[in-house]
C-alpha cells in the first residue's frame, strides 16, 4: 500500500482526520469524528503492529474521556475506566490535555495529562488507568497555581532512548523530570525566568511553560517555548539557555523539534501574552538549525494579515524524508509544508478552533 | 426497590437504550446500580469524588436533588431519576 499522511485535528468541536499522499500537495479531510466536544490531544500508536489512534475529548456536560480507534479513526470508543483520581484524593479531573505512548520498549504504557495538574499511566492500552502518584502529590504541590488555561499538565515527553527518562510541563508551575520512571520527579526550572519573580533565574516552582519537545537523536537536549520566552537545556539537570536570537517575540505557545536533525527546531511567535497573534498579523513560523544560535523567517504561503492564534500542541512534524509541517489556528486554518518549512499552503479552512494537530506515516 | 433513570439523548446512544431500571437505597445507589448495567456510564454523570458534574441536574421526579441532599436523597420504589444535561443560552 502506498504511503499516506494522515493529521489529526483536534478542535473545539470534535475532531478532523486529513489524509494526503505521500506528496502531501493536498489533504482530504473528514470529520467531525469521535463526537462535537472539545478534543483537546490526539496521537498514533503502532507500537504493537497494528494502528492506534487516541482522542482527549473533555465534554461539557459529561466529563472527560480517552476515545479509542483501531480502525483508523471510522469508529471510535471510550474505555470503562478513565484517568480519575482517588475518590478521596479531594481532586476530580476536569480537562484531558495530553495522551501520548510511553516508550517503544513498553507496547501497551500510556501517559495522560490531566487538569488539575497530574499524570496518569496505561499498561494496557487505556483500558485502565493509575496514578503517578509521586508526582501528583509532589512536595512542591501546595505551590502550584493555574495559569490562563488552568492548573493543566499539558506535555509529556518520554525520551525516545530511554523510556524511564520523562519530562512533563504544567503551567505556571514549570518542569519536572524523572529519570526512574516516575519513582521520583525533580523540578527542572533550573535557569528559566520565573513569573511572579522574572529574575530569580533560579529552581523555583512558577514557570510557565508552555511546550517542550526533546530534540532529535537522543541527547537529551529539550526545546522549551516559555510564557517569557524561547529555551534549550542540553541534559538532564542542565540549565535552561534563552535562544531567542532573530525571533521577533518571545511570546507563543508550540515549540517542535526536527525528528532527525537535533539542531532544528520551529516555533510560531505571537506578539505579546496581551496580544496572542502575529504582530501586525504577519504569520511567520521561525527554525533554528544550529540549535537556537539563530532563528530565520519561514513565510511563503502563509497569509501576513492573519491575526490567528496557535496553541501549544497545534503544530506537527510528519517524519517523512522531507519533514512536513503543520499548524492549526484558532481560527479554523490548517497550513502544510512538505519541505521543512521552505513553503507552505493552506490545507484545511473553516474548521472549528483548532486545539491540536498530529502527524503520522501510515504504510 | 425499583428505580427508573431516564437518560439524555448522549448516554442514551452510548448505553443504546434511553431509561434504565435498577434498585437502590439512595440516588448514588441507584447510580451504582446503573453502572453496573452500563459500565462507564456512571462517570459520565458524577466526578470520582462522587459529586453530580458541574453541568448535569439529576431530577428525582420534579426536583433536582441538590435541592434535597444530593446523591444521598433517599429513594422509595416507584421513584425516577431523570439526567439531564444543563442548557443555557445567550
Amino acid at each position: 500500500m502506498a504511503r499516506k499522511v494522515v493529521l489529526l485535528v483536534g478542535t473545539k468541536r470534535g475532531l478532523f482526520i486529513g489524509e494526503s499522499s505521500a506528496k502531501r500537495g493536498t489533504f482530504k479531510f473528514t470529520g467531525p469524528v469521535v463526537g462535537r466536544e472539545p478534543v483537546f490531544c490526539s496521537t498514533s500508536d503502532d507500537r504493537k503492529g497494528g494502528l492506534t489512534l487516541y482522542a482527549c475529548m473533555n465534554s461539557w456536560h459529561f466529563g472527560p474521556t480517552v476515545h479509542v480507534s483501531k480502525n483508523g479513526g471510522k469508529t471510535w470508543k471510550r474505555h470503562e475506566t478513565q484517568p480519575r483520581y482517588g475518590k478521596d484524593s479531594g481532586r476530580a479531573v476536569e480537562q484531558l490535555w495530553r495522551v501520548i505512548p510511553g516508550g517503544a520498549d513498553e507496547p501497551g504504557v500510556l501517559y495522560c495529562g490531566v487538569a488539575p495538574a497530574g499524570l496518569f499511566r496505561s499498561e494496557d492500552g487505556g483500558k485502565s488507568w493509575g496514578e503517578v502518584s509521586a508526582l501528583n502529590n509532589h512536595s512542591t504541590r501546595e505551590k502550584w497555581q493555574p495559569g490562563g488555561g488552568g492548573l493543566c499538565l499539558h506535555s509529556v515527553l518520554v525520551n525516545p532512548n530511554d523510556s524511564r527518562h520523562i519530562l512533563v510541563g504544567i503551567s505556571a508551575v514549570g518542569v519536572f523530570e524523572t529519570t526512574d520512571a516516575g519513582k521520583t520527579w525533580a523540578v527542572a526550572n533550573l535557569g528559566l525566568n520565573n513569573v511572579f519573580h522574572p529574575d530569580s533565574g533560579g529552581n523555583d516552582i512558577g514557570s510557565c511553560v508552555h511546550s517542550i519537545a526533546f530534540a532529535a537523536g537522543g541527547t537529551g537536549r529539550v526545546y522549551m517555548q516559555n510564557h517569557v520566552g524561547v529555551f534549550r537545556r542540553e541534559n538532564v539537570s542542565s540549565q535552561w539557555q534563552t535562544i531567542e536570537n532573530g525571533l521577533p517575540s518571545r511570546f507563543g505557545f508550540p515549540v517542535v523539534a526536527h525528528p532527525r536533525d537535533s539542531e532544528t527546531a520551529y516555533t510560531i511567535p505571537l506578539e505579546a501574552d496581551s496580544h496572542r497573534a502575529p504582530k501586525d498579523g504577519k504569520l511567520a513560523v521561525y527554525r533554528t538549525r544550529n540549535g537556537g544560535k539563530k532563528w530565520e523567517k519561514l513565510n511563503k504561503g502563509l497569509p501576513q494579515n492573519a491575526f490567528v492564534g496557535i496553541l501549544r500542541d497545534g503544530f506537527a512534524t510528519d517524519g517523512m524524508e522531507e519533514v512536513g509541517l503543520y499548524f492549526g489556528t484558532t481560527s479554523g486554518q490548517v497550513f502544510a509544508s512538505n519541505d521543512e518549512g521552505y513553503s507552505w499552503s493552506l490545507a484545511a479552512d473553516l474548521l472549528p478552533p483548532i486545539q491540536s494537530v498530529h502527524a503520522f506515516v501510515k504504510d | 426497590m425499583a428505580i427508573t433513570i431516564q437518560l439524555p439523548t448522549v448516554l442514551a446512544r452510548e448505553a443504546g437504550t434511553a431509561s434504565a431500571t435498577v434498585n437502590g437505597a439512595t440516588v448514588a445507589a441507584a447510580l451504582d446500580a446503573l453502572d453496573l448495567l452500563h459500565p462507564g456510564l456512571a462517570d459520565r454523570i458524577r466526578t470520582e469524588s462522587g459529586e453530580p458534574r458541574r453541568h448535569i441536574l439529576i431530577y428525582l421526579n420534579d426536583t433536582e436533588v441538590r435541592e434535597m441532599e444530593g446523591l444521598r436523597t433517599a429513594l422509595k420504589d416507584g421513584d425516577k431519576l431523570f439526567i439531564v444535561a444543563a442548557v443555557s443560552g445567550g
